[in-house]
């Protein structure tokens, strides 16, 4: 990922955490963005399909 | 709903981790605004209770 | 040129051979694609054997049904076994799968005659584009004009007569963009009717498979092959298939018919000429003895948000890896559209599958004493090829997203030419799994207008 400052990104995403609390929510983030990684790593088939589907409301 | 700050829009491009050039960054920040408000159209409120249209289904087999 | 129908009856009369009609669809397209691009790959050798078994079959009276030696081909997301698959990419220019996608398998089994491979906007939505390894499809009625797509190649090749049907796909108005602006009919499907297994992916939970063909009768009996309980797609419904033939000549009396006016009046002004087309449709159904009354449904803009909002996204999830690593090897129109999806956050995407929910109940309430809607397909006729916008998608909210986003069963019917000479069209949407309805009312249309009648002049009719 492309460097940005952890600051940078909780103001994108509108939310007001305390500064004080900022090092903290950083570091979970930081645990947060390996797993992502993690899940995305590897070769994954294209048609591998997701658990969730379009249900229609039933006639 | 306001116009992106292109601090903002940066740091969007930048979590996508595709390296952008600087074009196309421009052209994708043009587009931008039309993504919003549908963006913003779609997070209009509706009933807290309002279910996603997609069903967790777990496959057997 | 034959429809399937009038072929399929001739075959079985063993007044008409499939090699023969083969040989004749082999002709068109050797004279017709160097102007229409419509074929990627053109399988001859296995169309001549796929026809031979064909006739030997029906002169020994074991023939298969009404597809048994048709000429056809695929959109090339469908996989094929032993034969290129490439979603129109660079990405994929070498792919050749092991096995063929359901649907692929399933018309094989119906006794059709494979021609081919036809072209697509790349992956399914980039397009027109002129930087990928092979050219766009170019509408048969002016090729100076677009085709609309994503199923591009399946319309061109549809209407000039390389092919009596074809399969395409439709996430957002794939199959019924192009059988408008070509001229021809072309239904998706309700979600889950039809299987997606072996398909490249679009968008998981907007993505239809479906038949386009010169006729509505034809497009019921490509899709009576198609159809059918997949288990090897999750999303595929568990439910008997309907006889979509049997009644389509039973007419409209008695049925109760919605227009969704202010779709194509207000939120997407549409041409004249196509409004003339939607509004003498309605004159002759309620001649033919159906009911006609308005019907208001949330905005064109308020369905396609959602829809495009979750196109984008699972679409991005698909491209991903690729998008990260080979940026660049995508052609320009893909990669910049899909490279929006990667702007969406997760929220986002939540709210939009909670607002889908709430416009399937809408729609649902709203067809509760209607049979069936018409709406328009398209603003108008096709533009010219070089002129379409990159953003065309969001600049304005097009006629066909909303029946993805609530999955009902939605087809395109010709009602004319506009002032350009080129196709006009109607858009019929019925209650899920009732396109046998569909059918009726879209075959009652266009035996009584004369449309058919018409092919592009290039194609030599």
């Amino acid at each position: 990922m492309t460097e940005m400052t952890f600051a940078a990104r909780v103001a994108a995403t509108g939310l007001t955490p305390k500064p004080e609390d900022l090092p903290k929510l950083e570091a979970l983030v930081k645990d947060m963005d390996r797993a992502a990684a993690a899940l995305l790593h590897g070769p994954r088939s294209y048609a591998e399909e997701p658990m969730s589907v379009f249900r229609l409301p039933t006639p | 709903m306001p116009p992106i700050s292109e601090t903002a829009f940066e740091t969007l491009l930048a979590q996508t981790g595709i390296p952008f050039d600087a074009a196309q960054k421009k052209m994708l920040h043009t587009a931008y605004p039309m993504l919003a408000a549908m963006i913003e159209r779609v997070t209009a409120p509706m009933p807290r209770e309002a279910e996603p249209a997609l069903i967790f289904h777990p496959e057997i087999g | 040129m034959f429809t399937i129908a009038e072929a399929s009856k001739l075959i079985g009369d063993k007044q008409l051979s499939p090699v023969e009609l083969t040989q004749s669809c082999l002709a068109q397209v050797k004279k017709l694609n160097p102007t229409l691009n419509a074929f990627l790959l053109v399988t001859e050798e296995r169309a001549l054997a796929d026809a031979k078994a064909a006739e030997a079959r029906i002169m020994a009276g074991k023939g298969r049904g009404p597809l048994d030696g048709i000429p056809i081909a695929h959109k090339d997301i469908y996989n094929t076994a032993g034969i290129r698959t490439t979603g129109h990419s660079k990405l994929l220019q070498d792919n050749v799968p092991t096995a063929d996608s359901t649907v692929v398998h399933k018309w094989a089994e119906a006794g059709t005659t494979l021609l081919g491979k036809l072209a697509t906007h790349e992956f399914a939505m980039g397009g027109p584009s002129f930087d990928l390894p092979w050219p766009p499809a170019r509408n048969p009625w002016n090729p100076e004009h677009f085709t609309a797509g994503s199923s591009s190649g399946t319309g061109a090749a549809v209407a000039s007569g390389m092919i009596m049907g074809g399969t395409g796909s439709d996430t957002g108005g794939s199959i019924r963009g192009p059988s408008a602006l070509c001229g021809i009919a072309g239904i998706k499907p309700t979600y889950g009717l039809c299987s997606r297994a072996g398909v490249l992916p679009l968008s998981f939970t907007l993505d239809h498979t479906g038949p386009m063909a010169w006729t509505v009768e034809d497009c019921a009996i490509l899709l009576q092959a198609m159809a059918g309980h997949d288990p090897s797609d999750p999303a595929s419904a568990d439910r008997p298939t309907p006889d979509f033939t049997t009644n389509l000549s039973n007419g409209v009396k008695g049925l109760r018919i919605g227009v969704v006016r202010h779709f194509f009046e207000q939120d997407n002004p549409v041409s004249p000429a196509t409004k003339q087309g939607i509004d003498h449709a309605l004159e002759v159904y309620e001649h033919l003895g159906a009911e006609v009354r308005e019907v208001k449904l949330s905005s064109l803009a308020d369905y396609n948000a959602p829809g495009w909002l979750i196109l984008l996204s699972e679409a991005y999830a698909v491209h991903e890896p690729w998008l990260k690593t080979r940026f660049n090897d995508y052609g320009e129109l893909f990669r910049d559209r899909l490279a929006l999806g990667g702007l969406i956050r997760a929220s986002d995407y939540v709210q939009a599958i909670r607002r889908r929910r709430m416009l399937c109940l809408e729609l649902k309430e709203a067809m509760a004493d209607l049979d069936i809607l018409v709406t328009a397909a398209a603003p108008g006729e096709a533009a010219k090829i070089t002129e379409v916008p990159k953003w065309l998608m969001l600049e304005k909210p097009n006629f066909t997203m909303p029946f993805n986003v609530t999955g009902s069963p939605a087809m395109c019917v010709c009602t004319g030419f506009g002032t350009g000479g080129l196709p006009v069209s109607m858009q019929l949407i019925g209650k899920p799994f009732d396109e046998a309805t569909l059918f009726r009312a879209g075959h009652a249309y266009e035996t009584a207008m004369g449309w058919r009648k018409q092919r592009p002049a290039l194609a030599g009719a």
